[in-house]
């Protein structure tokens, strides 16, 4: 064969391959992308899953990405995010690249249910995807499975999550407290999501909770123990009346399930992701009544009360000053407008400024500024609400507070002196006191006085002392050396008597010496010396004292002194000396 | 009665009379000094502070108050005047310490009590005060005239002690009647005695303070580098607990505790900072 012939053949066969080739491959690139949706299974309990897969194939398919979070379907709620995968493949000659999403739906009810269109982003083209009816079926119950217990697609006997809300009627404003809670009897390992949605028909205030804090335990009517938690905690308030829904809220949890042998004995567990639904609710919010509304009512709905203060009680004509206005109380103060402050012409208020805010009080800084000077009142300070308990409206008031205005550095005109701001009575100061009494130190306490101290303490130590010292003096009054003693204090007395009288009444005088003579012979003699005669009275002194010359001179005063008394007859002083002489004389 | 024994119990009255009087005037004796050449005395600063608040000139009434405080007349109406003058100045927190300093000393002062409840209205901390059980054995033990009653029970206590003197020395026929008069005047004198002395106690072991800082903040220890438990504001009554170096541990009446710096409290007694 000729080569000349054959080579331009070969090269119109290599061109023709080529042509065929690309002829065969351009088309593949050429197509735009295909999306197409499978649903599995189609018909569903409430106790399974539905898997969606999203297939993306053709040009741009991998850099296609889902739009949004996955939305909720018709009784259908998205169970996590969407998982991806991408396959780029070379066939036969032609290129090939798929991209996979797969999501999984959580049964919310029974009967039709719909999985939703999905927006597809591929190269900048938007491709949304058909909806795809699946059908929902009830779910045997296990027996023994609490009732009521909402968990109804994956929530079972091991595991489930509820809401629960403090209240299902309530009034417009109201604000009820919403929680999820999750219940188990099996290791819980961690939960999704994260944060949850805001809730259509609400205002909604997260508040913080730790569910480790909240874990309660208990028992169900089957008598197996349950633990639960708080998930999640909510302050609901209904922006409009009718009946609300709270919708159902999908969840995903992982469990440690145990693992059992062939021989039912446990040897360890397996993680798996349980995907739960926490029921929807109906909260029924009814209309705030228009009868008694307040005008300046702004929509707060609880109970609370009021608290106002002015930072300064005086202030110069022209300055500001601030009236702090606070209202505390249960109830959706989030939404509740400042209390109205009423105040005379002549003081000009400005917006109030939110000074704090925390959990059951708001807190707001009303500036006031008083334009003349004068005493001015603040207020009444009013907040109007609707208390729900009652059903009816309530208005918290502070009374006026007053308000001192100087004249300003301008120069207001003086009014001659401000009016007393205190005045008796009222919700107003008190006025200042001067006491009629001098001023004292209360302050030093009464045992800080020592003269007070020793007034107090001295009659219970004379107690003391005469009840210790009472006997000893008794004892010594009777004994030999206490008669003495006696005997000299009357022998004495009686003398002193005489030398008083003895001017005016001798023979009074000289009666006073004849008893301290006896006295003193008595003591002497042992025996009473009046009956005595003068010479027994002679023998027994001289006997006792042994000395004749002193009972000798005892007759002879005795004698004198008698002379005086009944005769009036002798000189009673050197009576009265001679007796003291002989008495002097102690008697053994 | 003989002349002797009327003597005796004529010597016995004339001593009684004169202790009481001692007493009295040891009760009586203040430290109103009636003023010298270079200051005016202090009823004189009172009427003085009482007319400058009727002009509504209130810096210079607690200008003449304070004078008269620091002068050591702790009298409760000079703490009183202060606190109301200060109530009016809008200083909640030195308002309210001067209104628990003039109750502390005079537990039946109505009117202190009406204007403490005002200021404590318009405090940024609700207040319930640190003076509820107290405050009622206060009042209760102030039902009597504190001073009357202490010279009173000093009176019977001379002359109970005097009746069982004679009682015990003199054994004739009206001595055991004597004994038990004594001794009946001698317990009517202790139960005399102990509202003002129970009253000086309470005042001794007063615990209490007032926050006076704006704001403060109470910690979980004594130091800055603690964590924060709560924040008090002026005016809060607080109870003493114990100290360490310039920080005292105080308790919110039915409220939280922590430790907060000395120098944002007042002791309401005025020596009372632990």
């Amino acid at each position: 064969m000729n080569r000349a012939f054959l080579r331009p053949l070969a090269r119109t066969a290599v061109l023709l391959a080529a042509a065929l080739v690309l002829a065969g491959a351009l088309p593949a690139a050429a197509a735009g992308p295909d999306v197409r949706v499978k649903v599995a299974p189609r018909t569903v309990r409430t106790d399974e899953r539905v898997t969606v897969t999203i297939t993306v194939s053709g040009e741009g398919a991998t850099s296609a990405t889902l739009v949004g979070r996955p939305p909720r379907g018709k009784n259908l709620l998205p169970a996590g995010g969407a998982s991806t995968s991408t396959q780029v493949s070379w066939v036969n000659g032609r290129f090939s690249a798929v991209k996979q999403f797969v999501l999984e739906y959580l049964p919310a009810g029974v009967g039709e249910g719909e999985v939703p269109s999905f927006e597809i982003d591929v190269d900048g083209k938007t491709v949304h995807t058909e909806p795809v009816p699946v059908r929902i079926l009830e779910a045997p119950k296990a027996p023994g499975e609490a009732r009521g217990g909402g968990a109804a697609p994956g929530g079972n006997d091991e595991v489930r999550v509820r809401t629960v809300v403090d209240r299902d009627r309530v009034w417009l404003g109201e604000s009820i407290l919403l929680e999820y809670r999750l219940e188990s009897r099996v290791k819980i390992q961690g939960y999704d999501p994260d944060h949850l949605d805001p809730v259509p028909g609400f205002l909604v205030e997260d508040e913080p909770v730790s569910p480790r804090a909240t874990r309660y335990t208990f028992r169900d009517s089957a008598g197996r123990e349950w633990v639960g938690w708080v998930l999640f905690r909510r302050r609901l308030t209904p922006t409009r009346s009718g009946r609300l829904t709270i919708p159902p809220v999908p969840f995903t949890v992982g469990v440690v399930r145990r693992r059992e042998d062939v021989f039912g004995m446990a040897f360890g567990g397996f993680a798996e992701r349980v995907g739960l639904v926490a029921p929807a609710k109906t909260i029924e919010v009814k209309p705030l009544p228009e009868a008694g509304r307040p005008p300046d009512f702004s929509g707060a709905v609880g109970s609370f009360t009021l608290e106002a203060r002015l930072d300064r009680a005086r202030v110069a004509a022209g300055e500001a000053v601030q009236l702090e206005v606070t209202v505390r109380g249960e109830g959706n103060l989030s939404t509740a407008s400042p209390p109205t402050v009423t105040l005379p012409p002549d003081v000009q208020a400005f917006d109030p400024v939110e000074k704090r805010q925390g959990p059951g009080f708001r807190t707001w800084d009303v500036p006031i500024v008083p334009r003349a000077p004068g005493r001015v009142q603040v207020g009444p300070v009013r907040f109007a609400y609707f208390d729900p308990a009652a059903g009816e409206y309530r208005v918290a008031t502070v009374p006026p507070l007053p308000l001192e205005v100087t004249p300003g550095a301008a120069g207001g005109a003086a009014t001659g002196g401000p009016a007393p701001v205190a005045a008796r009575g009222g919700d107003r100061l008190r006025w200042l006191h001067v006491p009629d009494r001098p001023l004292r130190n209360l302050e030093r306490p009464p045992w800080a006085s020592p003269l007070l101290v020793v007034l107090a303490v001295l009659p219970p130590l004379l107690l003391l002392g005469a009840t210790v010292l009472g006997p000893l003096v008794s004892r010594w009054a009777g004994s030999p050396a206490g008669r003495r003693a006696r005997l000299r204090a009357a022998v004495a007395r009686r003398l002193a008597a005489a030398r008083k009288r003895a001017g005016a009444a001798p023979g009074e005088a000289a009666r006073e010496v004849i008893e301290a003579l006896h006295l003193w012979a008595g003591e002497v003699l042992g025996e009473p010396s009046r009956p005595l005669d003068r010479t027994r009275l002679f023998r027994g002194l001289a006997e006792r004292t042994g000395r004749e010359e002193l009972a000798r001179r005892f007759v002879e005063t005795l004698e004198a002194a008698e002379a005086i008394r009944y005769a009036g007859v002798g000189e009673i002083g050197r009576v009265i000396d001679a007796a003291a002489e002989i008495t002097r004389e102690v008697p053994r | 009665m003989s002349a002797r024994n009327r003597r005796r119990c004529m010597a016995a009255l004339v001593a009684c009379l004169v202790f009481l009087a001692a007493a009295a005037a040891a009760l009586a004796a203040g430290p109103d000094p009636g003023g010298g050449a270079a200051a005016l005395s202090p009823r004189a600063l009172l009427e003085q502070a009482a007319a400058a608040g009727e002009a509504g000139r209130w810096e210079e009434a607690e200008r003449d108050l304070r004078e008269v405080v620091s002068r050591g007349i702790h009298d409760p109406e000079a703490w009183y005047d202060l606190g109301t003058v200060l109530a009016h100045e809008g200083k909640y927190g030195e308002a309210i310490l001067a209104l628990r300093r003039a109750l502390r000393l005079d537990p039946r002062h109505e009117d202190a009590r009406a204007n403490l409840e005002w200021v404590r209205a318009r405090l940024a901390d609700a207040s319930e005060g640190t003076d509820g059980a107290r405050d009622l054995l206060a009042r209760w033990l102030a039902l009597l005239p504190e001073r009357g009653a202490l010279v009173a029970a000093i009176a019977l206590e001379w002359i109970g002690a005097a009746l069982l003197l004679f009682g015990l020395f003199r054994a004739r026929r009206r001595a055991a009647a004597l004994r038990r008069a004594g001794i009946a005047a001698l317990v009517l004198a202790a139960l005399l005695a102990l509202p003002p002395l129970g009253l000086a106690w309470l005042r001794a072991t007063d615990r209490s303070a007032v926050v006076l800082a704006e704001r403060a903040e109470a910690r979980s220890g004594p130091g800055e580098d603690n964590p924060v438990l709560f924040t008090v504001h002026e005016g809060l009554e607080v109870e003493l607990g114990r100290a360490r170096g310039d920080w005292v541990y105080v308790r919110v009446p039915g409220g939280p505790a922590g430790w907060l710096p000395r120098s944002a409290l007042a002791p309401v007694h005025p020596d009372g900072h632990p």
